[in-house]
C-alpha cells in the first residue's frame, strides 16, 4: 500500500475519545453495549449448548420428562437471551432496538454541537482554503449509521459481541482440538489478508473508474434532463450523445468485471479453506467418537461451535479494518475540530455606543486574505464621523466590501488597528461587537423560516410583530406580504414547508433592508443594496435614505458614482487603497479618478437615456 | 382494506412486467435465462446436503464405524458444500456481470426515449413526475431492476423447491410437526406484517421529518450563512427551532420503538417456542423408539429448513409484487406515446417563404391560449425581430416554427405546404436557435458545435470568429480540444454567461441552416449575412438596449407580439 500520511490521532486515542463522547452524550449507551454484548454471545452459545444436552440425554436411552425439561429450559433461555438482544438493539439490517434509537440521538446530538461551534467559529475561518478543505473531510464524521462517532460506537458493539463469543467457543472446544482452532484462527487470518488485499486493488480498479463515472452519471442525467431537451433536438445530438454513453458504460463494464473477478477468485479461495476446516473438524471429531473419547452429542456441539467460532473470529479480524477507517473518519473530525475551537472573549463595548453611536477610526490597517498574497487592502488610514453618511464607490475589486468586513470584524486586520472612540475594536467581545451592526450583504440569504423571523431572525415567540410591520412599510415591502395568504407568518423557501415563497432579487433586498433596520443598530452598512431593485424602488430608497438612516453612522457601497450623491461624504478605493474622498461635487472638481469614472459612466447613459448599466 | 386493494393491483402487473423484461431480455442475451435456471436449483437443492449427510454420518457413528464409509461421507459432504459455495460464488459474479449489463441497457433505452420522445411531453410536470419514477423503477437497484426481479424470482422458485422436499422429509416421519410449524410460521408472519403495516407510516413521516431535519443539519451549515448568522446572530433561533426537530423524532422513534419492542418479543417467543417444540417433540420420538438418534438431527435440521423456505415464499411473493410495482413505472413511461405528427417529405435546404396561418395554440393541460389566430408572412431571405414582454408569447412562436409544438389551431406552411407533412428530422436541418435557455456539454468546444461529426477545422473557428468568439478562442490553449467546463477535465473551462452564449451561437452558425433563430441575443451583435431568414427575439422592456447592433444593409422587420 502506499504511504499513509501520518494521522494526528491513534485509533486508541480515537477509541478513549469516542467512550468519553458517548459518556458526555448518553451515559446510559454504555451500559446498553454491556448487555447487548452477553446477551448476544450468550445468545450465540445457547444452541450450541442445549442441543448437546437433549442428545446426551437420547442416547443414554433417555428419560422423557428429562428431555421435556431440557427441551422447554432451551426455549426459554432461548426466548431470554434473543428477547434482550432483540429489544436492545434488534436484527437484521436496519436495526432499530432501544439501544439503536440512541446511537442514531447519539450521532444527531454531535452533529448538532459541531454545527453549532461551526455558526461561532470566527467567519474568517470560512473563507480560508485550508479550514474550508478540513471542513469537508470532517463532515463524513456524520455521514450516517455507519460512519463517524456512531459508526465506530455501533462497530465497537459489534466487535465487543463477537469477542465474548469467541471465549465462549474457545472455551468449549479448547480441551479436545485445541488445533482445529488454530487450523480456523489461521484460516480466518489468510481469508482476511486476502480480502483487504482484495479491497485494495478493487479500490484501485474504483479510483481509474471514478473519472468515467463521474462521466456516465453526467450523461444519464443529461439524458433524461429535459432542459436540454431543445438544443438535443435542434441540433441532432442525440446519437452523439447516446454514444458517447455507451462508451463510456462499456469501459465501466470492462472495469467491473474485473473487479467481479477478483470476488470470485476470493470467494473460492474462501469456499476451499472452509471446506479444508470442515473436512478436518469432522474427520477429528468422528476419530474422536470412534475412539471413544467424546459422544455423539458432543460431536455435534464442537462442530456448531467451530462454525460460530470462526463467524466470529471474522468479525473480529474485519472489524479492525473497519474500525481503522472509521478512527481514520474522526481523526479528521478532530483535526478540524483543533482548528476552530477558539472561542471568543473580550469584554462588552460601552452601553453609550449603542445608544449614540461612535466615531471609528481605521489607523495603518492592511490585509490579505487568507491564501492570497495579494494585499487587499493597504495601510488604509480613514475616519468616519460620528453619525455621518459615508458612500464608498470603486470598481470591483478595489477593496470595498474588505473594508466593510473588516470594520463588521468578520475579518481581523494582519496590521494596524480599528478604533472605536479610540477603543480598538478587537478588545471588544465579538458578538456584543456584532450586534452595533445591521448590514445589508450584496448576496441576501433566507431562512426556511417565516418571512417574519427571517426580518427580526430570532425566534417567533421572540419577535416583535409590530415592528417588523413597521420595518416591512420602511422597506417598501408591504406590498409583497399583502399579496401573501398568511401575511408576515408565511414561510419562506420550500426546504420545510411546500408552501414556502421564494422572493425576487428585487424583494430580496427589500426584505433584508427591513433585517437590518430591525435591528435598531448605530452603524448601518448597505453593499449594494439597489442591484436587484426596480427604477422606482431605488429612487424611493434614496429619497428616503435620510430617514431610514436617522441618527445613525450609514455607510453605502456602490459601484454607480451617481447613486452616491446624497451622501455627506464619498470616499472612492482604488488598488487596496484609499485614492480620494470628500463630496461629489469637490470631487468632481478634483478632476480626479472619481471625475474620470463619472464621466465615463455619464456618457453611458447620454447615449442609452432608458437603458440600464451594464 | 386499502391495503389488499393495492396489493391485487400490484399483482395484476406481474406479468406484463415480467413479458416486458425479460422479452427485452431475452433478445439480448439468452445465457442469462440458462444461469438463472441453474442458480434456482443449485439454491432449491442446497440445504438438502446439511439434511441428509450429517444424519448418515451420525447413524454410522452410532452404529457400525465403518471407517471407509465414515471418510466416504465426510469427503461427499465437504465436496459437496464446496460446489455448492463455488456454484453460489459463480452465480454472484454471473449476476453482478449481468446487472452492470442490464442496468446500462435499460439506462440505456431510457435516455434515448427522453431524447427522442415529443417534445411537448417534457414539458409535461406530470411526465417529468413520471420519468423520475421510471428511472428509479427500471434501473435503480434499490427499486426495481431486472437483477432484483430475477433476484426474488430465483429466491422465490428455490423456496418452493426446498419447501417441497422438506416438505416430504418431514411429512413422511411426523405430520403432526409439520402442522406444528406451519402454525408457527403462520402467527409469525401475522405478526410481522402487523408489524410492517404501522412501520410504513412511520418511515415515511421519519424521511418527511428527516427531509426537514437535513435542512438544520446540513443545509444551514452552509457556510454562505455564515455572515448573516453572525452578524444578526441568528444562532438562538436556529438552534431553538432544530432542537424541535430533534425532540420530535426522539419522540416518533421512541414510540415506534415500544411497538416494535413488543412485535420483537412476540416473534423472539415464538421462535423459541418452535425450538422448543421441535426438540420436545422429536426427542420424545427417539425416547419411543420412534424415530433414530440420526433422524431426530436430520429432522431438526429439515424443519428448521422447512419453516424458512415457507416464510421465504410468502416474503419473496410480497417482495416481487412490490419490485413490479415500480419497475412497472419504467414499462408504462417507456410505452409514452408520442403524438407529434411527422409526415414523409423531405425538406430542402433552401430558401423557403414560411407563413403562420391564423396559428393558435394553448399548452397542454393550459386554460388559455398562450398565442391567439397569429399570422403572419415571413419572406425568404428576410430578418424579422419579435418583440414583447415577457410571457407575451415569443419564445412560444419560436417553438412552433422548430416543431417541438404542434399548433392547436391553424397552420404553419413553408412554400405553402404544411409543416407536419415533412419528416420532424429532414424539416430540423432547416433551422439554427440559439434558445435563450440554450446548454452547453461538458464536452470538448469542437464536440459542442459540431457533434461527433468529422468536419473542417477552418469551419468551425469561422463560425466561432463569427459568433464573436475569436478574441477569446485566441487565449485558449487547447483551442478545439479546450473541454467545455470542470466536469471531466481539470484544464476544461467555466465560461462567463457572454462566452457561453457565443460559444452556443457559433454552434448555430455552424449548422448553417437556411432558418436563424435567436432568442433574447447579445447586444451589439452584428448580423451575419448569408443567413437567409433571421428571427430574433427580444424583451420589450429591453428594447433600446438591445438595438443597438448593426444589421447590415438589410432593413429589419418588427413584429410585436
Amino acid at each position: 500500500m502506499a504511504a499513509k500520511p501520518k494521522l494526528k490521532y491513534s485509533l486508541a486515542q480515537n477509541f478513549v475519545w469516542m467512550l468519553k463522547s458517548i459518556r458526555e452524550f448518553d451515559r446510559t449507551l454504555l451500559t446498553w453495549i454491556a448487555m447487548n454484548g452477553v446477551s448476544t454471545a450468550l445468545g450465540n452459545m445457547v444452541p450450541i449448548v442445549f442441543p448437546k444436552l437433549i442428545i446426551d440425554e437420547l442416547t443414554i436411552g433417555g428419560r422423557t420428562e428429562r428431555v421435556i425439561f431440557l427441551a422447554i429450559l432451551f426455549g426459554v433461555m432461548l426466548f431470554i437471551t434473543n428477547g434482550i438482544t432483540g429489544i436492545s438493539y434488534g436484527f437484521g439490517a436496519i436495526p432499530s432496538g432501544s439501544m439503536s434509537i440512541r446511537f442514531i440521538a447519539l450521532r444527531i446530538k454531535f452533529h448538532q454541537r459541531q454545527n453549532l461551534k461551526s455558526m461561532t467559529m470566527d467567519f474568517e475561518n470560512l473563507e480560508n482554503p485550508e479550514i474550508l478543505d478540513k471542513h469537508a473531510k470532517a463532515e463524513r464524521a456524520f455521514y450516517g449509521n455507519y460512519s463517524g462517532l456512531e459508526g465506530m460506537s455501533r462497530q465497537v458493539l459489534t466487535m465487543f459481541r463477537s469477542l465474548l463469543t469467541l471465549i465462549g467457543t474457545i472455551s468449549v472446544v479448547i480441551v479436545t482440538g485445541y488445533w482445529l482452532l488454530l487450523i480456523a484462527a489461521v484460516i480466518v487470518t489468510i481469508t482476511s489478508i486476502m480480502s483487504d488485499r482484495a479491497r485494495i486493488k478493487t479500490k484501485q480498479i474504483q479510483d481509474e473508474l471514478a473519472p468515467n463515472n463521474r462521466k456516465i452519471e453526467y450523461l444519464q442525467n443529461m439524458t433524461t434532463d429535459f432542459t436540454y431537451g431543445k438544443d438535443i433536438r435542434i441540433f441532432g445530438f442525440k446519437n452523439f450523445i447516446l454514444g458517447k454513453f455507451k462508451e463510456a458504460k462499456e469501459t465501466d463494464f470492462s472495469g467491473s468485471k474485473k473487479i467481479f473477478k477478483i470476488e470470485l477468485f476470493n470467494s473460492n479461495i474462501g469456499a476451499v479453506l472452509t471446506g479444508i476446516q470442515e473436512a478436518a473438524v469432522y474427520a477429528w471429531m468422528c476419530y474422536k467418537v470412534i475412539a471413544g473419547a467424546i459422544n455423539i452429542g458432543s460431536f455435534l456441539m464442537y462442530v456448531a461451535s467451530m462454525a460460530t467460532f470462526s463467524a466470529a473470529m471474522k468479525e473480529i479480524v474485519q472489524g479492525f479494518v473497519d474500525l481503522q477507517q472509521q478512527s481514520a473518519v474522526i481523526n479528521d473530525y478532530r483535526e478540524y475540530d483543533d482548528l476552530i475551537d477558539t472561542p471568543p472573549t473580550g469584554a462588552k463595548p460601552p452601553e453609550s455606543i449603542r445608544d449614540k453611536g461612535a466615531e471609528i477610526e481605521f489607523e495603518n490597517v492592511s490585509f490579505k486574505y487568507p491564501g492570497s498574497e495579494q494585499y487587499a487592502l493597504k495601510n488604509v488610514s480613514f475616519k468616519i464621523n460620528l453619525r455621518e453618511k459615508l458612500a464608498i464607490v470603486g470598481l470591483n475589486g478595489a477593496g470595498k466590501s474588505t473594508f466593510v468586513k473588516l470594520l463588521m470584524r468578520l475579518y481581523k486586520p494582519e496590521s494596524g488597528r480599528i478604533l472605536m472612540n479610540g477603543t480598538d475594536v478587537q478588545t471588544y467581545s465579538r458578538d456584543e461587537y456584532y450586534k452595533l451592526f445591521g448590514a445589508v450583504f450584496q448576496e441576501i440569504y433566507t431562512f426556511a423560516f417565516s418571512v417574519a423571523e427571517n426580518i427580526s431572525l430570532e425566534k417567533y415567540d421572540k419577535t416583535n410583530m409590530q415592528r417588523v410591520k413597521e420595518t416591512i412599510e420602511l422597506a417598501g415591502l408591504q406590498d409583497k406580504i399583502a399579496t401573501l395568504k398568511k401575511g408576515i407568518d408565511t414561510p419562506m423557501m420550500k426546504n420545510l414547508d411546500l408552501e414556502g415563497v421564494e422572493f425576487s432579487g428585487g424583494e430580496m433586498q427589500k426584505l433584508a433592508l427591513a433585517r437590518a433596520l430591525y435591528k435598531d443598530a448605530p452603524f448601518i452598512v448597505l453593499d449594494e443594496p439597489t442591484a436587484a431593485l426596480d427604477a422606482l424602488a431605488e429612487e424611493r430608497l434614496y429619497l428616503n435614505f435620510d430617514e431610514l438612516c436617522k441618527g445613525k453612522t450609514a455607510i453605502y457601497i456602490s459601484h454607480r458614482l451617481a447613486s452616491t450623491q446624497f451622501c455627506d461624504r464619498i470616499v472612492l478605493f482604488d488598488q487596496g487603497g484609499i485614492a480620494e474622498c470628500g463630496t461629489h461635487t469637490q470631487l468632481l472638481a478634483g478632476g480626479g479618478k472619481y471625475a474620470e469614472l463619472f464621466n465615463i459612466q455619464a456618457q453611458y447613459y447620454r447615449d442609452n437615456p432608458e437603458s440600464e448599466a451594464i | 382494506m386499502d391495503n389488499e386493494v393495492k396489493i391485487s393491483k400490484q399483482f395484476k402487473n406481474i406479468f406484463p412486467c415480467l413479458r416486458y423484461f425479460y422479452g427485452i431480455a431475452w433478445k439480448r442475451d439468452k445465457s442469462y435465462f440458462l444461469s438463472t435456471i441453474l442458480e434456482i436449483i443449485v439454491k432449491g437443492f442446497t440445504p438438502f446436503i446439511n439434511i441428509f449427510i450429517p444424519k448418515l454420518i451420525i447413524d454410522q457413528l452410532l452404529g457400525e464405524r465403518d471407517v471407509n464409509i465414515l471418510a466416504l461421507l465426510i469427503s461427499v459432504l465437504v465436496l459437496l458444500n464446496l460446489a455448492a459455495a463455488g456454484a453460489n460464488n459463480l452465480f454472484t459474479f454471473l449476476n453482478d456481470k449481468y446487472r452492470v449489463k442490464f442496468d446500462n441497457l435499460f439506462y440505456e433505452m431510457l435516455g434515448e426515449k427522453c431524447m427522442r420522445m415529443d417534445f411537448a411531453h417534457t414539458e409535461n410536470a406530470e411526465i417529468l413526475a413520471r420519468r423520475q419514477k421510471a428511472e428509479r423503477g427500471g434501473t435503480d437497484n434499490t427499486y426495481g431492476t431486472l437483477y432484483v426481479m430475477t433476484g426474488v424470482i430465483t429466491a422465490l422458485i428455490s423456496a418452493v423447491i426446498t419447501f417441497a422436499g422438506t416438505l416430504y422429509v418431514v411429512g413422511r416421519l411426523s405430520p403432526l410437526l409439520l402442522a406444528i410449524l406451519v402454525a408457527i410460521t403462520i402467527i409469525n408472519m401475522v405478526v410481522v406484517s402487523n408489524l410492517s403495516k404501522g412501520s410504513v407510516q412511520f418511515y415515511k413521516d421519519l424521511i418527511e421529518l428527516n427531509r426537514k431535519f437535513g435542512y438544520y443539519n446540513w443545509n444551514l451549515k452552509d457556510f454562505k450563512y455564515g455572515k448573516d448568522i453572525r452578524t444578526y446572530n441568528a444562532v438562538p433561533m436556529i438552534t431553538e427551532h432544530s432542537d424541535y426537530y430533534v425532540n420530535t423524532e426522539w419522540y416518533m422513534q421512541r414510540k415506534f420503538n415500544r411497538k416494535q419492542n413488543r412485535f420483537t418479543t412476540a416473534t423472539t417467543f415464538l421462535n423459541s417456542a418452535q425450538q422448543a417444540l421441535l426438540y420436545g417433540y422429536l426427542g420424545i420420538q427417539v425416547v419411543r423408539r420412534a424415530i433414530t438418534v440420526g433422524e431426530f438431527q436430520m429432522l431438526i435440521t429439515a424443519a428448521v429448513s422447512f419453516a424458512t423456505s415457507l416464510r421465504n415464499i410468502v416474503e419473496n411473493f410480497i417482495a416481487l409484487a412490490r419490485t413490479v410495482e415500480f419497475m412497472n413505472e419504467y414499462r408504462l413511461f417507456m410505452q409514452i406515446e408520442d403524438t407529434a405528427r411527422s409526415g414523409t417529405k423531405k425538406a430542402e435546404k433552401i430558401k423557403h417563404t414560411i407563413e403562420f396561418r391564423n396559428v393558435s395554440f394553448k399548452y397542454p393541460g393550459a386554460e388559455n391560449y398562450s398565442l391567439r389566430k397569429v399570422s403572419i408572412k415571413i419572406e425568404a431571405g428576410s430578418k424579422l425581430s419579435v418583440v414583447g414582454q415577457n410571457g407575451a408569447g415569443k419564445t412560444t412562436f419560436i417553438k412552433l416554427l422548430c416543431r417541438l409544438y404542434d399548433p392547436t389551431e391553424g397552420e404553419i406552411l413553408i412554400d405553402g405546404i404544411n409543416v407536419l407533412e415533412y419528416d420532424i428530422d429532414s424539416y430540423r436541418e432547416l433551422l439554427s436557435v440559439v434558445f435563450q435557455d440554450y446548454k452547453l456539454f461538458a464536452f470538448t468546444l469542437r464536440e459542442n458545435i459540431v457533434g461527433e461529426k468529422v468536419v473542417n477545422k477552418g469551419d468551425i473557428i469561422s463560425a466561432l470568429d463569427k459568433a464573436g468568439f475569436s478574441e477569446r478562442y485566441e487565449k485558449l490553449e487547447a483551442g478545439l480540444n479546450t473541454s467545455v467546463y470542470k466536469s471531466f477535465d481539470k484544464n476544461g473551462i467555466e465560461f462567463s454567461g457572454g462566452e457561453s452564449q457565443k460559444i452556443a451561437l457559433a454552434r448555430a452558425i455552424y449548422k448553417n441552416a437556411p432558418v436563424t433563430v435567436l432568442d433574447e441575443p447579445p447586444p451589439r451583435l452584428t448580423l451575419w449575412r448569408n443567413t437567409i431568414f433571421t428571427i430574433v427575439l427580444t424583451n420589450l422592456s429591453a428594447i433600446k438596449r438591445r438595438f443597438i447592433f448593426r444589421t447590415g444593409s438589410q432593413a429589419v422587420n418588427f413584429a410585436i407580439i
